[in-house]
């Protein structure tokens, strides 16, 4: 398969996802129990607020009518209005966006390094005590729920040495804790895969040849053996990546980020409708891309994804 | 959860029935990691079942001359903002996390078997649906997911228990369906098929009690997952609602109190913990008796 085929094949896959997608985030409002109009009109509305917002949402139309409306809408930038600010909710999702993306960014950045780093360590001294202990600290890492790991970031550097912002945005230092809690979990995984991997691939043939032909134990690891044992390695890390998104409803409330996921959060609260299905329309959409990248990139990385 | 029935066993070996399973207890036994996991995960089930009996108060029991106390003799875990005892609410948080997780567990475990199962024995334009459906469920977090089905059917113990449901099955869906695919295959399988058994005999007697190892595996990671996320839905306010005890929720009431009374936070998010980390042990422990590769 050339890789125009593999590229052409996964998009189409992906749109498939998405539309596939848009019917469930566009069914949510359906499955509410009661009068849609009502529950997006919010307690107290009037009879007429009530009528307006029905013929609006055109729910005196048949659902399938009502489906590609709203879909049209999707395309034109028409995501409907805040229940609660009356103001349309694209413009509040894209800018809320950003910020998480900074925030998933940064965490994924400091979670594939130190996880590689300590992966590598493992492995290179696998079945020692350092080895053992590393493991222990991965798996407690893994275990531990990510709003916890946040609210004890909170408690060592914000209150007891008092070096970095408990909570908020603007400064590069508020970035520091919600980055290092929102990796906390991905850290562990990305290490136990580094390791297992490395450790595979040390075993392997051309690294014998490596060592035997001369070349230093630093080269042999980071040039020959390490790239080698990086296919699953970023696969985790795309898949990491992606799944910070949810991390990011639990860690932005922590750190009261100003992201999608704490607007889902406060969203699903107060039933705002619209903003709950663009959030989980956009969360979707930047999953989907990221899942589409992650398998461009092994398959430049190995020819074989492609081919096989 | 035992393997296969007995029928299925009797018929795979003239050797006494009990021998392959006894072997696999014996390699489950000699499994540090994975009896750490069972005894971890044990030792929160007794707590919960014996929560009434042990908690030295009452969870609820309000005690306004006594709020945010740090531990002392009388409060092992100190008491929260309104004077409750932490421990207690603890002990009985456990009821609430382990009641979620086996719940979760055991809709999500059948009726993705299920599903799983039809799809991989019987392949075709079901299967087709059936993966599409999944991976497209699969494109999101699980707590994301179960957030748009708490938005339906608000929160509360039994729709926290279904959302986190529904966002899992598709994960066994996946394990279920590539172990049948490849029981399927095998000789035996075949050659029931060729003597005429019907598809449900085969199905119920031979292909799922052996794809049922890699099912029971995802179960214990998918507690482990089921209890952060659960735990999570709590901490946001649209888990298990008051009076129920659930540490998410201490978790969060603890935020406002966390420069004065740190321990309010960091007790319920250690039970958390521990409770998270004997259930991955567990999981590691069946993979290596088991011998299963999971993803």
């Amino acid at each position: 398969m050339g890789i125009l085929t593999f590229v052409g094949r996964r998009l189409i896959n992906g749109v498939l996802v998405l539309a596939a997608l848009s019917v469930l985030v566009f069914s949510i409002l359906q499955l509410v129990p009661g009068d849609p109009a009502l529950t997006v009109a919010g307690m107290g509305a009037s009879e007429s607020d009530i009528a307006v917002i029905r013929q609006q949402l055109g729910l005196d139309q048949p659902v399938w009518v009502q489906f590609f409306t709203w879909i049209a809408g999707i395309f034109q930038g028409d995501w409907g209005v805040s229940v609660v600010s009356k103001e349309p909710v694209l413009p509040i999702l894209l800018s809320r966006l950003g910020m998480t993306l900074l925030l998933a960014v940064a965490g994924i950045f400091v979670a594939a390094i130190v996880g590689v780093l300590l992966g590598v360590n493992a492995a290179l001294r696998a079945n020692t005590a350092a080895d053992v202990g590393l493991s222990v600290v991965a798996l407690i890492g893994v275990s531990a729920p990510i709003f916890w790991i946040g609210l004890i970031l909170q408690l060592l550097f914000s209150i007891q040495l008092g070096v970095l912002p408990a909570t908020g945005s603007g400064t590069f230092w508020h970035l520091v804790l919600p980055a290092l809690a929102i990796g906390g979990n991905s850290i562990g995984i990305i290490m136990r895969m580094t390791r297992s991997s490395l450790l595979e691939v040390l075993r392997q043939d051309f690294v014998r040849t490596a060592r035997a032909k001369g070349l230093r134990p630093g080269v042999v690891i980071y040039k020959h053996a390490l790239r080698n044992a990086f296919i699953p390695v970023i696969t985790v890390i795309g898949v990491q990546f992606a799944y910070l998104m949810g991390g990011a409803v639990l860690i932005e409330t922590v750190f009261v980020w100003p992201g999608i996921g704490k607007l889902l959060a406060d969203s699903v609260f107060r039933r705002d409708f619209p903003m709950i299905q663009g959030a989980i329309l956009i969360i979707g959409f930047f999953f989907v891309l990221v899942n589409m990248l992650v398998d461009l990139a092994y398959s430049l990385i190995d020819p074989r994804i492609r081919l096989g | 959860m035992v393997m296969g029935s007995p029928a299925a066993a009797a018929g795979s070996a003239p050797t006494p029935a009990s021998t392959p399973r006894r072997r696999l207890l014996w390699k489950f036994l000699a499994s540090r990691v994975g009896m750490v996991g069972l005894v971890v995960v044990l030792l929160y089930v007794v707590a919960a079942a014996l929560a009434p009996f042990i908690a030295p108060y009452d969870p609820n029991a309000v005690d306004l001359m006594n709020v945010a106390a740090p531990p002392s003799a009388s409060h092992w875990m100190g008491t929260d903002q309104f004077g409750r005892d932490i421990l207690s609410r603890i002990l009985f948080g456990a009821q609430t996390s382990l009641l979620l997780g086996f719940c979760v567990v055991g809709i999500a475990t059948v009726v993705g078997t299920a599903i799983g199962t039809v799809a991989g024995y019987f392949r075709g334009w079901v299967e087709r649906v059936v993966v599409f459906v999944t991976d497209v469920m699969m494109t999101m977090p699980t707590i994301i997911t179960a957030l748009a089905i708490i938005t339906i059917m608000g929160s509360g113990l039994s729709s926290t228990i279904i959302a986190i449901a529904i966002a899992a099955v598709p994960r066994v869906v996946r394990v279920a369906r590539s172990a049948v695919l490849q029981v399927r295959e095998l000789d035996f399988v075949q050659s029931a098929r060729s003597l005429g058994a019907r598809d449900r005999t085969i199905i119920v007697q031979h292909v799922v009690p052996n794809a049922l190892a890699p099912v029971i595996v995802q179960a214990s990671l998918l507690m482990a997952e089921a209890v952060l996320v659960g735990a999570g839905l709590g901490f946001l306010g649209l888990g298990v609602a008051p009076p129920l005890a659930e540490w998410g929720q201490m978790l969060a009431e603890g935020r406002g109190y966390l420069r004065a009374a740190p321990f309010i936070s960091v007790f319920p998010g250690l039970a958390i913990i521990f409770l998270v980390l004997g259930l991955n042990l567990l999981g590691d422990g069946l993979r290596d008796t088991f011998d299963v590769r999971t993803r």
